[in-house]
């Protein structure tokens, strides 16, 4: 196993530069001054909550902020990888007040400008600038989870496009989106991951369905949508139709890096440090040791994050210390959730309603419970890192 | 922001592995073990690779210089206290950090004299009193008798430290390297046993306890130079992640080695014989989370929102 020296980690204290560290406290500001205390995020059943972040993205992109990672070109600012890293902490520390418009964003958008023509660049690009519009993944099937190549969801050629019948499943935010990024199976091959591709479907369509699963997780992060014979149009697929497992390849790379959970970690971690008079003494006896482990993890998910965000900027891909960094900090997401519940010896889902920090609390311990299995299964990251270390045997 | 491993330090762990594998590797350790005079020629092999002449409190790069030596040599037990050694100025006596409850020093019986931090947050010299009878776990944890002495420079104790636990990242890697090899051409049922799920997944889960460990302890280094008033707090952070990943490493090495990974001919034995004294002497997990704690309370801990004020966290009059 190469042992080479594991480049990407600041020989300063992590000192991004005072412009990112600017950057860091404008977004503070904003965060603190659009949101109400006691606010977890859009997906709740009160509709003012999506409105809240809807008119926050509108606020980020008129300051200029909202596509800051994107190229230049196409209405962001180039921002640097370590803007782009302070944006995804703050963000995720406050419960996404972005909202569902984060995915077009973080990685539909690039999709578009790797994978686009002229056409869909301008029709698609400029709204998610612009703060206006919601995309959602269509990509999990009842049968089709970590195994996305089984996806059964078929579009049958017709005279002027396709017509597309199946059903998703876990689409989140499904009812909220104005467009779908939809994995279809375009014609049948032996290799499965040919005969797929990328579609880009208006929610508004005839023939699409969503229904809403409840789930513990909480509103709007679960739902069924059900394709009946859509219409859909060549103008409409992104890259070559078959080309989709290749366009899924490199739009899940843009996400490779993953959301910054041990930013939100850190920021209830130092809530309940401050709300127990900023020592760990105040907490309970045997939870001390615990606590503390979870500073000390989520300072080794953060580091491990910011490894791979170096390696690639710097054009490296390094499938294994990605996929590391991943179980790194869906780990640690689950356990300081489980530390942060039982510092409140209980309170957390008794008392919640009335004190914000326990409500911020339960909602991470719940959420978090997913950690592990979303975006990626742990089981799928060990894959990945055992066959980087011990090849196929 | 810049990124990377100083080259230069890089270069000097890689002359210096290359000449602990040429003076045996593990082996030296072995002999050691088996009562070999072998540590004096070790002194000579270090003091011909420089390790005098670096000065970890006056530059990043010989910091990282340090580290890398003390990681190779933690990766061949090498019987030797280089960490002390690396982190004293040059030409002074050796670092340690001791108990004054009980004073143990690893290896201290081969120096005449050290400059130690006392956990009482004192300093003291430190003599040793006389070698230990046959340990197996702390074969060359050497008693010592402590007398006051002059302040040591408030980073000194905490990069001690932190050296020594990178001689614990270079065992980890050992022991990960080791498995590795083992699960990828030992056969049983008809296929090597890293063709099997359970196996692929523990040797997943050990390499990213072993790369979060790394980077932690690269991050100290950094820490310790950059802002020497945190050092303190920042060494026991990497103790403590150094502590729990060494135990977990070096117990799944072992599960998944076999009996074969007890047997002193194996360097797995050795390197988890050798390396316990680093884990647990003067500070073991609990103890390092006593002193984390008291340090959390004086004077925080670094993180992004370290002293942040939370308005929207706090209850309502409250």
């Amino acid at each position: 196993m190469p042992w080479a020296p594991i480049r990407g980690l600041p020989m300063t204290d992590l000192d991004m530069g005072s412009e990112a560290q600017r950057l860091r406290e404008r977004l503070r500001r904003l965060i603190q001054d659009h949101f109400p205390p006691g606010f977890l995020g859009a997906f709740s059943d009160d509709p003012a909550d999506l409105q809240l972040t809807q008119s926050f993205c509108e606020r980020l992109a008129n300051e200029g902020l909202l596509a800051l990672a994107w190229p230049d070109e196409y209405g962001g600012a180039d921002a640097s990888v370590w803007e782009q890293t302070v944006v995804r902490e703050e963000m995720w520390a406050h419960h996404e007040p972005r909202g569902a418009q984060y995915m077009g964003l973080n990685w539909v958008g690039p999709a578009v400008m790797r994978f686009g023509t002229d056409d869909q660049k301008e029709k698609h690009l400029p709204p998610i600038t612009a703060g206006e519009v919601i995309w959602c993944q269509g990509f999990s099937e009842p049968e089709a989870g970590s195994d996305l190549a089984a996806l059964q969801t078929r579009a049958r050629s017709t005279d002027t496009g396709w017509r597309v019948t199946g059903q998703k499943i876990w689409t989140s935010y499904a009812a909220m989106a104005d467009w779908c990024f939809l994995a279809v199976r375009t014609s049948e091959h032996e290799d499965r991951h040919q005969g797929i591709s990328i579609f880009l479907v208006p929610m508004d369509r005839e023939g699409i369905e969503v229904r809403p699963i409840d789930s513990m997780l909480g509103p709007h992060h679960l739902n069924e949508v059900f394709y009946d014979d859509v219409l859909t149009y060549p103008s409409e697929v992104l890259g070559e139709v078959g080309q989709g497992w290749e366009v899924i390849r490199e739009s899940l790379a843009f996400e490779r890096v993953g959301i910054a959970r041990y930013a939100r970690a850190d920021r209830l971690l130092n809530a309940m440090l401050r709300r127990s008079g900023g020592s760990v003494v105040g907490l309970p006896s045997g939870l001390r040791s615990r606590f503390m482990r979870s500073l000390v993890r989520t300072r080794i998910a953060r580091l491990m994050a910011y490894e791979v965000v170096a390696a690639q900027d710097g054009g490296e891909v390094d499938d294994a210390a990605a996929a590391a960094a991943r179980i790194a900090s869906t780990v640690n997401d689950q356990d300081t959730a489980d530390v942060l519940a039982e510092a409140t010896r209980g309170r957390f889902m008794s008392e919640e309603l009335s004190d914000p920090l326990l409500a911020a609390i339960e909602d991470y311990w719940r959420y978090s419970r997913a950690a592990t299995v979303a975006a990626g299964t742990i089981e799928i990251q060990r894959i990945l890192v055992a066959r980087s270390v011990l090849g196929k045997l | 922001m810049d990124l990377g491993h100083p080259d230069v330090a890089v270069e000097y762990g890689r002359n210096a592995r290359a000449a602990f594998v040429d003076a045996g590797g593990v082996e030296l350790a072995r002999k050691a073990l088996n009562g070999t005079g072998v540590r004096e020629e070790v002194a000579t092999l270090l003091e011909d690779l420089g390790i005098d002449s670096l000065d970890v409190g006056a530059s990043a790069e010989h910091a990282f210089a340090a580290a890398e030596i003390c990681r190779v040599a933690g990766s061949v037990a090498l019987p030797y206290p280089v960490a002390g050694r690396a982190a004293a100025e040059p030409g002074t006596a050796p670092i340690a950090i001791v108990d004054p409850d009980h004073p143990y020093i690893n290896h201290g019986d081969l120096l005449s004299r050290w400059r130690v931090m006392g956990l009482d947050g004192e300093s003291y010299f430190a003599t040793p009193v006389h070698s230990r009878e046959q340990s197996v776990l702390g074969p060359f944890l050497t008693p010592v008798e402590l007398d006051q002495a002059p302040r040591l420079e408030a980073a000194t104790g905490p990069m001690a430290m932190a050296l020594g636990d990178w001689g614990i990242l270079g065992a980890v890697e050992a022991a990960l390297d080791l498995t590795v090899k083992h699960v990828k051409t030992r056969e049983q049922f008809g296929q090597p046993l890293g063709a099997f799920q359970a196996v692929r997944f523990a040797v997943a889960d050990m390499f990213v306890d072993v790369r979060g460990l790394r980077v932690l302890a690269d991050y100290t280094i950094s820490r310790i130079h950059s802002a020497p008033d945190d050092a303190w707090t920042e060494a026991l952070a990497l103790h403590l992640a150094s502590a729990e990943i060494a135990d977990s490493i070096l117990r799944m090495a072992h599960q998944l080695t076999g009996a074969i990974g007890f047997c002193d001919e194996h360097d797995l034995s050795i390197l988890t014989r050798c390396t316990q004294a680093a884990i647990r002497v003067p500070l073991d997990l609990e103890a390092t989370n006593d002193l984390l704690a008291d340090q959390i309370e004086a004077c925080g801990f670094a993180s992004l929102y370290d002293g942040v004020e939370m308005p929207h966290l706090d209850v309502e009059g409250g």
